[in-house]
């Protein structure tokens, strides 16, 4: 065979090594890192969102107080900052245990309950007592429309509770679509890598098999896929760090914004981290190239 | 080496990356357009980075001064401003009338309905206060109870004419009318919790004294 058309070969193999090597490290960091509950409950607790949600949810009862005349002590007595860290964490766990379902089969679309295991035992308790003792001191009949308004009392404050510690709005983004869509995907995505990597393996195995002469020569090819892969995700990904266009988010809920922003930036500097890794292997293999080329005396 | 070999070793990385994202480029193109629609709602250059802040209301004080239709002149408040005094003596009740209705000025007043005229146009004028504060006792107004709102360019004098109980999804109460009208409107319940009715306490303007 011809230099140049070696050469030609080499290339093209090198740029399906790239696309290859991409997919297979895509899908990879998508379903080990981005579709990870661990992933969202970290950075909750990074950013102190269960504080904060605290906080929100303490504002929110003190505030209806002045219509409602329940004090805001009468919820808040049954809540815990860790009982609002669970809320949250239950409802990032049920969403990925829905779309990891998809699978197996045993969760369909319409069975999708982010609030599932959800005690509000403590809650209900002590909203009822409050009644009670408000209707002996006032002389308040206990009929239909008192336990109505006991009921909805107790369902609003949970429905409030559950949309404060909803941090990643999941009710919206399932309701949307969007978590079934990512649901529909997530089966593919261990074909994908399999696939992907296959490819690679093959694309290296022939051009160790072009460069059987001279394997440094095939180092060289495969450095030179493996950095632009690793170029190719340090551009846009250097991009949004330095912009600093996650910061930007026009959410105006401080926990939904602290969730959101603390989730982009800790996958913008995972992404950035990996990459810089994996380039740094294309300069290793780059360099073990160069030295097996000058140890055996060939050019590459 | 030679140098054709060195520049074809040189130029072959830059020349992958370059085909590499041009293939990149061209099949973006479309979902990048999509994705800007996106982005562009999601992110906001003019957002402030500073979220600490993310509660709070700016007020900014600008006064516009109207001539009306009958020559009289009167001052459009900005939102937040108090631009009135709401004074009620059958209830002991003198309170500051705030433009605008937020649960910060619900805690330090009476708040007008924005979506209302403003005191001394023709209209509904129209107010809410929380019912354990300001308008605890609004219940207790009567038929013919004089109830005044004094601004800086005049006082008006209302009579109260009669009261309602509303559900919070009805505006009929809230929305504009041809008379001349005050609507002070607050939460109402027996028991206790969060309630869908409103006690609407409907005033008609008696007298108007135009300060210029």
């Amino acid at each position: 065979m011809k230099i140049t058309e070696k050469y030609v070969l080499n290339l093209i193999l090198s740029i399906i090594l790239v696309f290859s090597l991409a997919g297979s490290g895509a899908a990879l960091f998508a379903k080990q890192y981005l579709l990870d509950a661990d992933t969202f409950i970290a950075v909750s607790d990074e950013k102190d969102i269960p504080q904060k949600a605290y906080d929100e949810i303490n504002e929110y009862f003190t505030q209806s107080a002045a219509y409602s005349r329940i004090p805001a002590d009468v919820y808040m007595s049954a809540l815990t900052v860790d009982n609002v860290k669970m809320l949250i964490d239950l409802r990032i766990q049920h969403m990925f245990t829905y779309i990891y379902a998809v699978g197996s089969g045993e969760l369909e679309e319409q069975d999708f309950n982010d609030t599932d295991g959800i005690d509000f035992e403590q809650l209900e308790q002590n909203i009822t007592n409050y009644f009670d003792e408000f209707a002996k001191e006032n002389n308040v009949e206990v009929n239909d429309e008192y336990t109505a308004q006991l009921v909805n009392t107790i369902d609003t404050a949970k429905n409030e509770i559950m949309n404060i510690t909803d941090i990643y709005m999941i009710s919206l983004i399932h309701e949307t679509g969007i978590i079934a869509k990512v649901r529909s995907i997530y089966n593919y995505i261990d074909p994908i890598i399999y696939a992907c990597a296959g490819i690679s393996l093959v694309c290296v195995i022939l051009i160790v098999v072009l460069s059987r002469k001279n394997i440094g020569s095939a180092f060289y090819w495969i450095s030179v896929s493996v950095m632009c892969t690793a170029v190719l995700g340090l551009i846009p990904t250097l991009y949004l760090k330095l912009s600093g266009i996650t910061d930007k988010l026009i959410v105006r809920n401080e926990c939904v914004y602290a969730a959101f922003t603390g989730l982009f930036s800790k996958i913008i500097s995972t992404l950035l981290f990996t990459e810089i890794i994996i380039f740094a292997v294309g300069v290793i293999l780059l360099a073990a190239g160069g030295l097996i080329s000058k140890l055996s005396g060939k050019k590459a | 080496m030679s140098k054709k070999n060195k520049t074809a070793l040189i130029a072959t990385p830059f020349a992958v990356l370059a085909i590499c994202a041009g293939i990149i480029g061209g099949a973006a193109v479309i979902p990048a357009q999509k994705l800007s629609k996106t982005a562009g709602i999601i992110f906001s250059a003019e957002a402030e980075a500073d979220h600490e802040k993310i509660g709070e209301i700016k007020y900014v004080e600008k006064e516009v001064e109207a001539v009306l239709d009958d020559g009289n002149k009167i001052v459009y408040p900005s939102f937040g401003m108090q631009y009135a005094t709401l004074t009620i003596n059958s209830i002991d009740l003198e309170a500051p009338v705030f433009f605008g209705s937020t649960e910060d000025l619900l805690q330090q007043g009476v708040c007008q309905y924005i979506g209302s005229v403003v005191i001394g146009e023709t209209g509904n004028v129209v107010l809410d206060a929380h019912c354990n504060t300001f308008f605890l006792n609004l219940g207790d107004v009567k038929a013919g109870d004089e109830i005044v709102l004094e601004t800086s360019y005049g006082k008006f004098t209302y009579k109260m004419k009669e009261s309602t109980i509303f559900k919070e999804t009805n505006n009929a109460l809230i929305s504009p009318t041809k008379d001349d009208r005050l609507t002070l409107y607050t939460c109402y319940g027996n028991l206790l919790g969060p309630t869908e009715d409103r006690l609407a306490v409907i005033c008609e303007l008696v007298e108007k004294e135009f300060y210029n």
